[in-house]
């Protein structure tokens, strides 16, 4: 961990000597190696002071005799030495870094005097992922924050939780952003993920009432990132950049055409009661079956490619004793593996801290990024545009793509169009002309005086800053969607005229009239079809936001013998604005500009207009208070105040106090005995923090202006204007923020001379008047339903455990493993309980996570027979909606648990609330197949160092609950959900995962095609049911359930670190090189034929895995 | 070292100045919501006037809302549940049905959940109020703006009033939770309120549509006299035997002088007896009077539609489709809708007196000198007949070609004849009334109706070809779905007949038979030898007599208007009152204890009265042994073929085409047009002419209207009405939406495991959680 020291300046005044002299020396650590960089400074005289160069040494003149030297190093402790006769100085690492310091909000702390549970992220172990996703690389390096993955795609972002705070998404909470305080300035999770890496200086994440110094906003816990510096010293000017590669983690394994083929041929016969089949043309014939053995057009194998993504930034930064600069210029790209998709980000920032003179200082910065994310536009018939990958996984591996230039629509074989995403090509929409384009681009301006009133004795320790913060946002999409005609073939090869390529020795036949262009009709009813929306469209939409800070603070901090007093009092004051403006024509010009002026409003296009403006402002008071008695004994109390204009405003004000304390047992005199013990601190806090992430105004009568369908006065009049109420008026004028109190206590340890450190946290949160909607009983005199009224209460708790070993062997080997666990659970008290399907819903006393329902399978109807016996055993009058004679052998068989709820429901809780089974297999009769959602998890942090080699490695594992097969891979549900009249239809154009294997499907009786050749053989023992019956089959089931268990290699990263004499050969200060890859590996894989690898979704834009090359210079 | 003071001083001042701007969290309160408009919206004319024009929206009578349950709107006398528990449309409605009794509880006919419904409208309305209040508009525009939400927070409180008898009285935005409770205010309290209401609106009103006038442009938008019109429909209800139990006469009297002193001020906001001076042949300034629109001085309360077309982005289109559902299906309507037998056979005669088969408001003599014969209902009819219902043989023009080259239908607009005639293809069926196996002539085929109901429709002729329609021959819109004709929730015959009923219930029967005169005069009645105008001499002697000629000259004048259930209800014509002792609920003990005798009516609801409405049609005779037209229901030729070559296609087994006894044209003689050719032709001419035809080729025939007996589908079941229907109760859903409000006497309560509700709407005093 690359920590920062401060130097400890005491308040000596040095006996002032005529006699001065000219000190060289050399700074080396334990190894020997020298140490470039280290501050050297007499001490008691800031003024006077230098760095060592690349060979550890240093010259300082005019140091008076019987000075004593002050050397400091990042990492290591400072050591004061009073022989200045040419001194080698070695300095120490600083393993136990109690000497580290911590940005605690409104200031700094150090570590060993915290009294809340903070955590520290090692940054620099984040640097080398190259990643765009800053939330996502901090994964499993932060206990108890949890990390959601956003997407893999470019430019996709991670969402960052914080101690189970979403699960307060079960009681109808929306989202629960920590809060992102950027060198104090708060901003939201765009502008964290935007930052470039190497420009961090550290990560801290309020995970308590430690947070209550944010207030009103705290309760999801505060991330706070400061960022670098320039270090007094030589100017320094490094790069550090990333090179790197993706791909797939793995692709889902999909049938071969052949097998895609039978399965259809099983799944259409599998009614055994359906007339009218014709078994020419409704199944794939044997010779077409065996032209397809060799069909496999892999659409996604030809359009996926290795992304490459490649990383850059360089910083400059240097500081003397009047000023200090750091100034870095980062760049970003990442290719798509799946299209033109690209995406790119410049980071720049730039600081400077003037001293200008003893007692003022002034600071300056400015930063920002520009990102750019450039793509096709691929929406048909007004899809999402993430429908890509899935089209090409499940394409039909006999239908080509483009034949003979005409891009083809998925008709399958009946040859209708059944769905309109068979009309989307692939190719064709990537090569269109049709785009999205995207800018965002980010201003960061701060500044700040400080003061120290130091000079005035009795005001000795007061400190007064004024800063000032401003962020301009402006983000810009600009999209262009037109229409396309996708094709298909009047007349197709095969017997049964299903194909779409030539049979053998029926070449010159299929080239003259297959390939004929009278042979090719438009698809989609003969009608081109849209893509984003109908008749195609352009538009842009632009938007900007402004937000300042002013904080105005005052610090005091001073040592009255053995008391050690901070106090600090800010006043913060922001306002932000945002306004977005969208345009929009229909129908354009295929030759469209992509502006206004070329939309064909002849023939109907409409242009129209949006544009709208918010605006917020806030106002805190915040105080704080440490006290620390000979570094012992801690306590710390703080206050903050809020005003938030998203209240009434008698109800702007909200106060948040919260109180810790610590006591750092090993300082006391009884415990210096115990050797083994280097450090043992017991610290406890509790506090209110608040959670105002609501829509604001809610509080306040809204009206909307409605143009039409109004009352009509006079003759022929129009039905016009008339503003109504917004939300019928439902309004809560008392509505406040939701009220969490924290509460924590920590231990910290390390023994054995540090070599094993512990760190263990439990917490217990009270959330109460949440904000939640209310739909209780109003009376209806009042005229409105409920509004969000603040009654929701759940209360959560959990602890983090986290164990470090570190140590050497011999000399050259060190070693750290970190393991960090913890377990977390909650439960509702208060909440707007369910009104249906009570027995899976929240329930008062329980926790939140109610775990995963499904129905019990005990097996399959295999024959008619054993669907007459189920029917008759259990009395069964419906089966899934089917009466008997409806029912089919190849289906699975659910048990009948449950039945309707009771007459005297209200008397119970939960699933007692229903009568017993009842015949009717319907959705009551689901079971809990899960507890929950994996409760027990660690993850494992190696770094090894030996010599110049450096390995750092993250596993992660998580079970105790169960998963699924997806139910997407259950049937041809092509993204959408399975149970509409398409059924099994959608197997004409989607092909399905490779465990659908047709040899082990139940297949009822033999299947022959028209010319009398045997398809298939019956099979009922096969293990898995019929595709067909997909109504029943695909629900979720305990048949579908595989172990949850996860055990992933998250990452590693090999580093070396090219020897000094080299460096210096060459120029540089030093250089390091390392090779990381992320998302290596999954060690354990719980799907049928592991269709899927568990790190990945199936039918998605899969989770990439990326190697990296990285390599850092510093000249 | 003064470098650094001079930092530091500026520093400090920097510090100081934050310092001082920051503290006040006023840069909060400037926050604006820029995605949403704000009350701002009511410190200016036109977003306030938006406000207003939402609550016109959601409170207007709309016929839009048409058909089934239609409990969250006003009835406007389309075949609602409110309609089919009359005798205007057959099929039980769920206040009759004898098979499945209205209750509370959740599931099966369930009862009515208004309740539950209004309250947002309401908190709309409270909100308007509010949000006016506190705007900044000058006291001028805000009288104007609050006048007209005041009278719509008071037709809501009318709408639940009328059903509920009492309910709670919120008029404040209550923040919404589950403390926000609400006491039921007794019915004299929700009367009082609704009175004080009205009357605030409008004085507010007074300035603009007394002094001024709202602009054509604005027309529809309330004025004073809707809501004097409203009041005094209101104060009648009150003295009503449904609230006025005891027949407290000073309710009565109350009602009388108000409205006498009133009725002037509703005339000097332009409203009057339209027509009056003018009725035009056969009871044409009648029909004329429900198309004019603008300045119609019969439009005291009104909705307003339009001809726009749907599916347009803004979408203005708000049809009445009205005039679309009643139109029969060779005209391209939508299959036209079917009056009951009880309300064609109950019709006046032409000389004004009830029909001598009718025996209810027996009160009233059967004196008529014409003798009503149900085969031909069209004998000799109050004009109103004509202008209410259509029959086979009746001109009924239009200005449209609904036969477009693609069609069988056989006339183009301007001479559009309904010849809704049927035959059967199985003789078994001829007298089944359980069969509608028929086929309707004139390509009407499967979709006829034994009689149509044609009220408010804009014939050709009554407005010289100006029409309210667009007539579109393909498409969403087809046929007459385009068209403007408004809806009138109080005309101004409503307002003389509120008058008439509170002068006869005061003791002044002069005025009150006045007022009828008025009325039976603009409907195209004559005069009669006694210029009583076919009104019971009675009426000026005798209150019964007088009430009973009032109600029944309601219940034609506003037949097909969403009135007449009230009136059953008002007038407790269901049982006459009888019932109540037995639920608990205040006696009734005015008016003899028993409405229905004191009017010679027959308990409507009263299952042994044997009370059901069917349907009549009339099919060809039997003696015509027709065999043509059993073949089927279709026709075979070319559409495209011209008019003769298709009667050669026509299926219908009377025209001499298939072997029958006319040509098309012979047949269309015997029509009766009763508009352009009674000034040739007198009608009663051409009525018998028809009648000849009736008794030549038809026969009336009574087809299944009300269900039958579920269980064997061949027993005809009789209504059946339960005493605590009168005033409904809160069902399941409403009970436990408002646990302390009691359940109205009768009805099941759900907090008190089913067991009868006990809270009588008529008990003085308002009442919080039991």
């Amino acid at each position: 961990m690359k920590k920062y020291i401060i130097l400890m300046l005491m308040a000596f005044v040095s006996t002032v000597s005529l006699a001065q002299s000219t000190v060289k020396g050399t700074v080396v650590d334990a190894n020997g190696e020298p140490i470039i960089g280290a501050t050297v400074q007499v001490k008691g005289s800031a003024a006077s002071g230098t760095i060592t160069d690349l060979d550890g040494n240093f010259t300082l003149a005019g140091v008076p005799a019987k000075a004593q030297l002050v050397v400091s190093y990042i990492g290591y402790i400072s050591e004061t030495v009073s022989n200045l006769n040419n001194p080698k100085i070695t300095l120490k690492e600083d393993s136990q870094q109690l000497e580290e310091v911590v940005v605690v909000g409104y200031g700094t702390q150090k570590k060993a005097h915290l009294t809340g549970s903070i955590e520290t992220v090692p940054v620099d172990e984040i640097t080398d992922l190259g990643s765009s996703d800053l939330a996502g690389s901090l994964r499993g390096l932060i206990n108890g924050v949890s990390i959601e993955s956003g997407g893999n795609r470019p430019g996709d972002a991670s969402t960052l939780s914080i101690r189970g705070a979403d699960n307060l998404s079960a009681l109808g909470v929306g989202s629960q952003p920590p809060l992102y305080v950027i060198d104090g300035f708060i901003l939201d999770a765009n502008a964290f993920n935007n930052l470039d890496p190497s420009t961090i200086e550290s990560i801290s994440v309020l995970k308590d009432a430690a947070a209550a110094v944010y207030g009103a906003r705290a309760a999801n816990g505060v991330v706070l990132v400061t960022t670098k510096k320039g270090k007094q010293g030589a100017p320094q000017i490094s790069y550090s950049g990333t090179f790197g590669f993706t791909g797939a983690v793995s692709t889902p394994k999909m049938l071969d055409t052949y097998n895609y083929g039978r399965l259809w041929n099983a799944v259409r016969m599998a009614d055994d009661t359906e007339t009218g089949i014709n078994p020419r043309y409704d199944l794939f014939q044997a010779d077409e079956l065996e032209a397809m053995k060799s069909l496999n057009y892999n659409l996604l194998g030809d359009h996926w490619k290795t992304g490459v993504t490649h990383q850059h930034s360089v910083n400059v930064s240097g500081a003397t004793e009047k000023v200090n600069y750091f100034a870095s210029i980062g760049y970003f790209n990442q290719d798509g593996n799946l299209g033109k998709l690209d995406y790119d980000r410049w980071n720049f920032r730039a600081g400077s801290e003037v001293k200008v003179g003893q007692w003022v200082k002034a600071s300056l910065s400015v930063s920002g990024d520009y990102g750019k994310k450039n793509a096709p536009l691929m929406k048909v018939q007004s899809s999402g545009s993430d429908k890509d990958y899935l089209s090409l996984l499940t394409h039909p591996g006999y239908i080509p793509e483009t034949l003979a230039g005409h891009p083809m629509a998925k008709y399958g074989v009946s040859g209708d169009e059944l769905a309109a995403n068979q009309d989307y090509n692939y190719e064709y929409l990537q090569n269109s002309s049709d785009y999205t384009r995207n800018m965002n681009s980010n201003l960061y301006i701060s500044g700040a005086v400080d003061l120290d009133f130091g000079f005035v004795e009795v005001l000795k320790g007061l400190k007064a800053r004024v800063s000032y913060s401003k962020a301009i946002s402006q983000n810009k999409t600009n999209e262009f969607g037109t229409q396309f005609a996708v094709y298909k073939l009047n007349e197709r090869t095969g017997s049964g005229e299903h194909l779409y390529t030539a049979l053998p020795g029926a070449e010159d036949y299929y080239n003259e009239t297959i390939l004929a262009d009278n042979n090719f009709l438009m698809g989609h009813g003969n009608a081109k079809v849209s893509n984003g929306k109908d008749g195609g469209y352009i538009s842009r939409t632009m938007n900007r936001s402004d937000n300042y800070q002013i904080n105005f603070t005052l610090t005091y901090a001073r040592q009255f013998g053995p008391h050690s007093i901070n106090a600090l009092f800010s006043l913060e004051k922001s306002e932000s604005e945002y306004e977005n403006l969208y345009g929009e024509g229909t129908k354009p010009y295929e030759f469209s500009t992509g502006q206004a002026n070329s939309i064909d409003t002849n023939n109907g296009g409409i242009t129209s207009s949006d544009w709208g403006r918010t605006e917020s402002g806030t106002l805190s008071y915040i105080g704080r208070l440490n006290y620390n008695y000979m570094d012992r004994y801690l306590l710390e109390f703080l206050i903050r105040s809020d005003a938030s204009q998203k209240f009434h405003p008698r109800n702007y004000w909200g106060v948040f106090p919260s109180v810790s304390a610590g006591w750092i047992v090993s300082e006391e005199k009884f415990m210096k005995n115990i050797k083994w013990l280097d450090f043992l601190k017991l610290r406890a806090s509790f506090g209110l923090t608040g959670r105002d992430n609501i829509a604001a105004w809610q509080w306040m009568q809204t009206y909307s202006i409605a143009l039409d369908k109004g009352a009509i006065f006079g003759d022929d009049g129009l039905a016009g204007s008339h503003i109504t109420m917004n939300n019928g008026g439902r309004i809560n004028e008392d509505m406040k923020w939701d009220k969490s109190y924290k509460g924590n206590i920590g231990l910290d340890f390390s023994v054995l001379q540090g070599r094993l450190g512990f760190n263990l946290d439990a917490y217990y949160v009270w959330d109460r008047d949440m904000l939640l909607a209310f739909s209780g009983t109003i009376p209806t005199t009042v005229g409105a339903t409920g509004a969000p009224q603040n009654y929701g209460e759940m209360n959560s708790w959990g602890s983090e455990i986290s164990v470090t070993w570190r140590d050497k062997i011999g000399k050259d080997f060190k070693y750290k493993v970190q393991l960090n666990t913890g377990f977390s659970d909650n439960k509702v008290l208060q909440a707007e309980w369910p009104t249906s399907d009570y027995f899976r819903g929240l329930i008062q006393g329980e926790r939140t996570d109610r775990g995963q329902w499904g129905y019990q399978c005990i097996g399959m109807f295999r024959n008619y027979q054993d669907i007459e016996e189920y029917f008759s055993q259990y009395n069964i009058s419906t089966y899934m909606g089917l009466t008997k004679d409806q029912v089919r052998p190849g289906m699975l068989i659910y048990k009948d648990v449950r039945g309707q709820l009771k007459a005297d429901a209200a008397n119970f809780e939960g699933a007692d609330k229903y009568n017993g089974p009842d015949g009717i297999v319907d959705g009551l009769d689901l079971v809990r197949l899960s507890n929950r959602s994996n409760p027990y998890h660690f993850t494992l942090n190696l770094n090894a160092e030996y010599k110049d080699f450096a390995i750092t490695a993250q596993l992660g594992a998580s079970w105790g609950g169960y998963s699924f097969v997806p139910g997407s891979a259950l049937s041809p549900g092509d993204g959408v959900a399975s149970n509409n009249s398409l059924g099994y239809k959608r197997l004409e154009y989607v092909n399905m995962p490779s465990f659908w294997n047709p040899d082990n499907m139940y297949v009822y009786d033999d299947i022959y095609d028209a010319e009398g050749n045997l398809l298939m053989k019956a099979n009922h023992d096969a293990h898995y049911p019929n595709l067909r019956w997909t109504n029943v089959n695909a629900q979720t089931s305990s048949f579908w359930r595989v172990s949850g268990t996860r055990i992933n290699l998250n990452r590693v990263t090999l580093a070396y670190k090219i020897p000094k004499n080299i460096c210096k050969f060459v120029g540089i200060s030093s250089a390091r090189v390392n090779v990381t890859g992320q998302n290596l590996l999954s060690l354990y894989n719980p799907y049928p034929d592991n269709f899927i690898d568990p790190m990945m979704s199936y039918g998605v834009y899969p989770t990439l895995r990326k190697f990296t090359v990285g390599l850092n210079i510093s000249f | 070292m003064k470098r650094i003071f001079n930092i530091g001083a500026l520093l400090l001042a920097v510090a100081g100045a934050t310092v001082t701007s920051s503290c006040s969290d006023k840069f909060i309160e400037d926050k604006k919501n820029y995605t949403n408009t704000s009350t701002e919206i009511y410190d200016y004319y036109s977003g306030a006037d938006g406000r207003v024009n939402e609550i016109y929206r959601i409170s207007l009578p709309n016929i839009q809302a048409g058909g089934g349950q239609i409990w969250q709107y006003n009835s406007v006398g389309r075949k609602d549940n409110h309609s089919q528990a009359t005798e205007e449309y057959y099929g039980f409605s769920t206040f009759l049905d004898p098979n499945a009794d209205m209750n509370t509880v959740t599931g099966k006919s369930q009862g009515p959940g208004y309740f539950n419904s209004s309250w947002a409208r309401i908190r709309e309305i409270n909100e308007v109020i509010h949000g006016i209040n506190g705007g900044k508009l000058s006291q001028e525009e805000k009288d104007v703006l609050l006048g007209q939400v005041y009278f719509f927070r008071a037709w809501c409180y009318y709408m639940m009033f009328r059903y509920y008898g009492s309910v709670p009285i919120v008029t404040e935005v209550q923040n919404p939770v589950p403390e926000a409770t609400t006491p039921r205010s007794s019915a004299k309290e929700v009367y009082d309120f609704i009175i004080k209401e009205l009357n605030t609106a409008a004085d507010l009103l007074k300035k603009k549509t007394i002094e001024g006038k709202w602009d054509s442009g604005e027309w529809g938008r309330v004025t004073t006299g809707t809501c004097l019109a409203l009041k005094h429909r209101v104060m009648v209800l009150w003295a009503s035997p449904l609230f006025n139990r005891d027949n407290d006469e000073s309710r009565w009297k109350d009602a009388y002088e108000t409205i006498k002193t009133e009725l002037p001020i509703i005339d000097a906001c332009g409203y009057g007896l339209a027509y009056e001076d003018n009725p035009g042949v056969n009871g044409k300034g009648w029909a004329n009077m429900f198309l004019d629109i603008v300045d119609n001085p019969e439009g005291v309360f009104v909705s307003c539609y339009n001809t726009k077309t749907p599916d347009l982005t803004p979408d203005y289109q708000r049809n009445n489709t009205w005039e679309q559902s009643i139109r029969p299906a060779n005209a391209l309507g939508n299959n036209g809708q079917t009056p009951s037998d009880v309300i064609v056979d109950l019709f006046p005669m032409l000389d004004g007196k009830r029909p001598n088969s009718y025996n209810n408001y027996t009160v009233l003599d059967a004196s008529s000198k014409y003798n009503y014969d149900a085969r031909y209902p069209f004998m000799n009819r109050d004009p109103r007949f004509y202008r209410t219902f259509s029959f086979p043989g009746e001109y009924w023009r239009f200005d449209g070609d609904p036969n477009t080259g693609n069609s069988f239908n056989p006339y183009i607009g301007k001479d559009y004849i309904l010849w809704n005639y049927v035959w059967y293809n199985d003789p078994a069926k001829y007298n089944d009334p359980t069969s509608s196996d028929h086929f309707g002539a004139d390509n009407l085929l499967g979709s006829v109706h034994g009689m149509y109901i044609r009220k408010f429709s804009d014939d050709l002729d009554v407005r010289n070809g100006v029409k309210n329609y667009n007539f579109n021959t393909a498409g969403k819109n087809v046929g007459f779905r385009e068209c403007k004709t408004m809806t009138m929730e109080i005309r101004y015959a409503e307002v003389l007949l509120n008058y008439a009923e509170a002068a006869c219930g005061a003791g002044d029967l002069t005025t009150a038979v006045e007022q009828l005169k008025r009325i039976r005069k603009r409907a195209g009645l004559g005069s009669g030898n006694d210029g009583m105008y076919g009104i019971d001499t009675k009426a000026l002697g005798q209150k019964e007599a007088c009430m009973a000629q009032i109600l029944y000259e309601r219940q034609i004048e506003f037949a097909y208007e969403g009135k007449r259930f009230e009136d059953m209800r008002r007038w407790l014509l269901f049982d006459g009152g009888t019932g109540f002792a037995s639920i608990g609920a205040k006696a009734l003990t005015g008016w003899g204890g028993n409405t229905c005798t004191w009017l010679g009516f027959t308990p409507y609801g009263d299952a042994t009265k044997n009370v059901r409405n069917d349907q009549i049609e009339f099919r060809l005779r039997d003696d015509l042994n027709y065999t043509d037209g059993t073949s089927g229901r279709t026709w075979t030729g070319d559409v495209t073929a011209d008019q003769a070559t298709k009667d050669n296609t026509n299926p219908d087994p009377l025209l001499k085409a298939n072997m029958g006894k006319l040509t098309r044209a012979e047949r269309d003689a015997f029509a009766v047009d009763i508009n352009e050719k009674v000034v040739t032709t007198p009608l009663a001419t051409q009525l018998e002419n028809l009648k000849t035809f009736y008794s030549t080729y038809l026969v009336r025939k009574t087809l299944k209207g009300d269900s039958y007996d579920s269980a064997t589908g061949s027993v005809p079941v009789y209504n059946k009405w339960n005493a605590r229907y009168y005033f409904w109760g809160l069902t399941q859903g409403e009970q436990i939406n408002n646990p302390t409000l009691p359940q109205t006497v009768g009805w099941e309560d759900y907090h008190k495991g089913g067991s009868m509700g006990t809270y009588d709407p008529l008990a003085e005093t308002s009442t919080a959680a039991e």
